[in-house]
């Protein structure tokens, strides 16, 4: 029977450092990913959210639109001209059609707008009357305000949204989706991006204030109309380009645990270089983001490689002192390769599960 | 650097090793197709396999076992998302052959202590993946999902609920499996062990105060051997 000899104090060093690696890497990896999971789930609920109106909402629209004029709307996506995530907006091109019955002085096309948006050129390329019936088309070139959610960013994706709104009420004007007309350009492309899915619908409106109009006392509500399109990152190029200098920093941290394990060379002056590494990654980042931005998967990602170049120096520190205190190459050689084969692979391990966690997969 | 040597990874390649970790791929694979089937199951009994391959063969061969398995179970149409798993596998196979040559395993204390720390590891890698690729979802699991909803009941977190209920359920389930795995070996029959050269004694750990017992340890380990030898010796003299 083979025998192999251990001190107490070399079993409590490496089923204490092994433990607490696991603890410290395990909670901060169960935490990151549960919250970059939500955030990837939330999508799905915000984007049906605003395509339907309860059956008391819509029964009180009815109630308020019974002698309103029920206008046909309907959008065409032409193209995403920006994405400004620093500036919280983007601006879209398409084309934009109403058509109505009776009411013969509604000139739709002149008396809408978008909701949050800011129109930077309409044109009007058509403007039809026959009989009782009327169609206008024009082509806009709008920018809409937009909160990003940044949360998974650079692995993000993001649902753009613009509301046609009528300048009249729903008492007067109510909008009806053109069923089977709206539609995106099949050609639809942004540098960085992928067109998933997008849907449009009606959407009402009600303003929570009376802006202090004489006689008025409840806030308007209007109809909307709402065209809604998802995009995704189509590839790690942008997630690479944030991470790269953090990766490069990790391995070097690698690099330098296998050198004290394994040779009697004592690196931890390296590992400083290391943290600018680090810094640099962050400052790439920061860069491409809104300055109010949410906690999520870059600081995660950092705050990851942060604690790797930590947790390699504790582990370089530990065999040095295993060297010098108690004169004992051979544990040291142990415990430095138990505990670097555990590092290593809890840190590829959050490598590979934060973004998994943050994607969004067809 | 010779002195860094510990033999924790070294692996006897021959037939019949490649056979055994063949064999043991193959009873991974049909562990858990057959379990998938029998609902109800609290257990997750997976990588039985891997961790048997680590316990006779070392970390290195319970790592080809359950790479081996995985690779079986793709060809059979696994799920590719639940690739991610086998670095789960990983882990275990590694875990649990550092520490059988560790000689930590060789007593039936030491199968619970490295139960309880496999538990440990396995509980924040599995749910780590687990809410990366499903979110919050309780999986299928009667005991898991109990602890669960226990769990979330008293005002837990989500991640920390999940923590707990895979932690608790895979106690029982990786110390069901190791305690199998250790009564497998040592009570295997003389033929199966010298058919595949098993070794039915595990490495024995030794836990001294300090270096002046470890060397008195290791003097007496050598006086015992050269007495054993001249033992032997007198023996072979008297039979001749």
């Amino acid at each position: 029977m083979q025998k192999v000899t251990f001190q107490k104090w070399q079993v409590k060093k490496l089923v204490t450092w092994f433990v607490l690696i696991l603890i410290i890497g395990g909670s901060y990896l169960c935490y990151s990913t549960w919250q970059l999971y939500n955030d990837k789930a939330m999508e799905n609920t915000y984007w049906n959210n605003e395509l339907t109106d309860t059956p008391e909402e819509q029964e009180r629209i009815e109630k308020l639109s019974e002698n309103a004029t029920k206008v046909k709307v309907g959008t065409y996506v032409e193209s995403l001209k920006e994405i400004n995530m620093k500036s919280s907006y983007f601006r879209i091109v398409g084309k934009v059609w109403f058509s109505w019955e009776g009411d013969p002085d509604l000139d739709m096309v002149n008396n809408f707008h978008v909701y949050n948006g800011t129109m930077n050129s309409k044109v009007v390329e058509k403007d039809i009357t026959e009989g009782n019936m009327h169609y206008q088309l024009c082509k806009i070139d709008v920018s809409v305000f937009k909160n990003f959610w940044t949360k998974r960013f650079p692995l993000e994706s993001h649902q753009l949204r613009f509301y046609i709104e009528p300048s009249q009420v729903i008492d007067y004007v109510v909008f009806v989706e053109d069923e089977g007309h709206s539609t995106v350009n099949p050609s639809f492309s942004i540098a960085g991006y992928n067109l998933i899915r997008y849907d449009h619908g009606v959407h009402t409106n009600e303003y929570n204030t009376t802006y202090g109009e004489p006689g008025v006392e409840k806030g308007a509500i209007t109809s909307e109309f709402l065209t809604q399109i998802e995009l995704n990152r189509d590839s790690l190029g942008t997630y690479t380009k944030c991470f790269i200098a953090l990766f490069g920093t990790a391995l070097w941290v690698f690099i330098t645990m296998f050198l004290c394990t394994y040779h009697r060379v004592d690196p931890l002056s390296m590992i400083p270089a290391a943290l600018f590494g680090a810094v640099s990654n962050i400052m790439v980042g920061a860069n491409l983001l809104p300055d109010a931005l949410e906690i999520g998967l870059l600081e995660y990602v950092n705050v990851w490689g942060i604690l790797t170049i930590l947790g390699g120096a504790l582990v370089v520190i530990n065999i040095n002192r295993i060297r010098t205190r108690y004169n004992d190459n051979k544990f040291a050689a142990l415990f430095g390769r138990i505990i670097t084969f555990e590092l290593v692979f809890i840190v590829l391990l959050g490598h590979v599960l934060m973004p998994m966690a943050a994607y969004m997969w067809q | 650097m010779k002195e860094y040597k510990s033999n924790i990874l070294t692996v006897i390649w021959d037939v019949k090793s490649i056979l055994l970790l063949v064999l043991l791929s193959l009873i991974d694979v049909a562990m858990v197709y057959f379990l998938d089937n029998l609902s109800g199951f609290p257990l997750f009994f997976d990588y039985f396999g891997a961790m048997a391959g680590a316990c006779i063969g070392g970390p290195i061969l319970g790592v080809l076992i359950a790479l081996l398995s995985t690779i079986i179970r793709i060809i059979f149409g696994i799920n590719e998302v639940n690739i991610i798993f086998v670095l789960e596998a990983i882990a275990l196979a590694v875990f649990v052959g550092v520490y059988v040559r560790l000689g930590f395993f060789y007593k039936k204390r030491g199968v619970i202590i490295g139960a309880v720390l496999c538990a440990l590891m396995e509980a924040f890698f599995i749910t780590a993946m687990h809410l990366a690729l499903y979110g919050a979802q309780p999986q299928n699991y009667s005991l898991y999902k109990s602890l669960f909803f226990m769990m979330r009941r008293i005002g837990m977190l989500t991640p920390f609920a999940s923590l707990v209920g895979f932690f608790v359920t895979n106690v029982l389930d990786k110390g069901i499996i190791l305690f199998i795995i250790y009564f497998l070996i040592t009570k295997m029959p003389d033929s199966i062990a010298k058919f595949f050269e098993i070794s039915k004694d595990f490495p024995q750990a030794v836990v001294v105060n300090n270096q002046g017992e470890e060397d008195f340890l290791a003097e007496s380990e050598k006086l015992k051997a050269k007495a054993q030898e001249k033992i032997d010796k007198r023996r072979e003299k008297e039979e001749s």
